[in-house]
């Protein structure tokens, strides 16, 4: 584990409730008009990781998740 | 060799789903199995006054897949609910007359929409549930007029997706100015004003004494003598505690089940999670909830995780809630306690754009409320949780609008 991480976001799900563009905004987006939050960079920092993992488990849609980026 | 330990979540809401992950994430390796009232799995009740009410037939997301369940070991049983406590042989009963025994209990059962019913007996309808909003759905289609009783957030958000609907709207609440204590007077003002350019009408600061009449013309009778026709009125006066299960089982209760900071009931091994659970406030007989998403999830996710690991960490996470009306997104972080000052300190309420602070007097920063500001919010929502004082948000705002990030 080297403290990379990559974020999915289920464009199934995401209702683009924006919940986790307040948590993390470097990181969340929701640009206006657009359906779905996007991701501005999928790869976060160990610093980034808690407040990234806040954003996932408060989604109400439940449309984020996290991977390991895996060593490179 | 003992068998495993067994824990049991009462109630598959938000809160309860998040206690089962954070027991996991702690470590337990014993069982969970959560009670669900309702027979279909939990689904995401946010959407119910906010998207769904707007749409024909779409259905709520399902909080958890089967294989997110199954992968984390979490029995989730629907159709199962809690009825009863004993804490003396620890055993759950449930609805079918069963007895269930655990090692560590999460009480999350939540709340319900507050029932009004008319001078006739006929309750009229709210919106907690999928039944509710299919009910609903129906009613709206068939209705010319709605009355909408209440003026919380749940209540607003009916009325402007009924609005979307192109059905007549009519407001009816004691308060004069809606939301007006948690948002402040000029935020609250802007989002009425919303509702007035929508088309809403509003008969506000009189209370309602009673409801007549039934479907196809109700009446509600306000305290000034008016009556208010409506083809539908609905009840949107705020919510109540899913505690009655545990009358008589010794759990504390006041307005819900009272706790500590870190979820424990004060009965050995039975903790509280989410909406059902109410913390001691600062003054005497206050309590305090965690009644919004976020916070349900937050504080179900430290219970789990203290359960599991034997700990009782204090859950201080800033009340955090949202809300969605014509197209705007406000949120508020931490509290507006009464009497609070409002400054806007970015932007302008007026033009829809704005970070407005909430704060005492004396300078004690409680809040923030703002709209199309998401990203300016997690410098305040950290010093929030740092109980930073009044003049480090005046300075983030100052950062903020001298380098905008949105």
């Amino acid at each position: 584990m080297n403290g990379r991480t990559r974020i999915v976001v289920d464009a199934t799900r995401c209702q683009a409730y924006g919940l986790c563009v307040a948590v993390h905004p470097d990181v969340f987006d929701v640009p206006a008009g657009s359906p779905i939050a996007v991701v501005l960079r999928d790869v976060v920092d160990a610093d980034d990781v808690a407040d990234v993992e806040q954003a996932v488990r408060v989604c109400p849609a439940q449309a984020l998740s996290l991977q390991s980026a895996g060593d490179r | 060799m003992t068998p495993p330990r067994a824990a049991v979540i009462a109630g598959a809401s938000a809160a309860g789903l998040a206690a089962a992950d954070g027991l996991r994430d702690g470590g337990w390796t014993g069982t969970i199995t959560v009670l669900g009232e309702e027979r279909r799995p939990p689904y995401d009740r946010t959407m119910l006054s906010k998207g769904l009410l707007v749409q024909p037939a779409a259905q709520p997301l399902p909080l958890r897949t089967p294989e997110q369940l199954a992968e984390r070991g979490i029995d989730l049983q629907v159709g199962h609910a809690a009825r009863g406590l004993d804490i003396d042989r620890r055993l759950v009963v449930t609805g079918d007359g069963g007895v269930l025994p655990y090692d560590a209990l999460i009480l999350a059962t939540g709340s319900r929409p507050r029932t009004m019913t008319t001078v006739d007996g006929l309750p009229l309808p709210g919106l907690g549930t999928v039944e509710d909003l299919e009910l609903l759905r129906d009613l709206v289609d068939a209705a010319r007029t709605v009355t909408l009783i209440g003026t919380g957030f749940i209540s607003l958000e009916i009325a402007a997706a009924l609005r979307a609907r192109h059905v007549q709207v009519t407001v009816l609440g004691a308060d004069t100015l809606p939301l007006a204590g948690c948002l402040g007077d000029q935020v609250a003002r802007w989002l009425w004003d919303q509702h007035r350019t929508h088309g809403v009408d509003g008969h506000l600061g009189r209370k309602v004494i009673s409801v007549g009449g039934g479907p196809g013309d109700f009446l509600v009778h306000l305290e000034d003598g008016s009556v208010h026709h409506g083809d539908v009125a609905l009840a949107g006066i705020g919510v109540v505690p899913c505690d009655e299960w545990l009358i008589g089982s010794g759990v504390r209760r006041r307005g819900g089940v009272l706790c500590d900071a870190a979820g424990r009931t004060g009965v050995p091994d039975v903790w509280a999670a989410g909406d059902l659970a109410r913390t001691d406030g600062e003054s005497p007989g206050q309590t305090l909830g965690f009644g919004h998403w976020t916070n349900a999830v937050e504080q179900g996710r430290n219970v789990g995780l203290n359960v599991a690991r034997g700990e009782a960490n204090a859950y201080h996470g800033p009340r955090t809630f949202w809300t969605e009306q014509y197209g705007h997104t406000i949120r508020s972080i931490g509290t507006r306690e009464p009497g609070d000052l409002d400054e806007t300190v970015e932007g302008d309420v007026a033009s829809g754009e704005f970070v407005v602070l909430h704060h005492g007097r004396d300078g004690t920063w409680h809040g923030v409320t703002a709209c199309r500001r998401d990203r300016a919010l997690r410098g305040y929502r950290r010093l929030l949780l740092a109980r930073a004082p009044l003049a480090d948000a005046h300075a983030l705002a100052r950062q903020q609008l001298s380098s905008p990030t949105s």
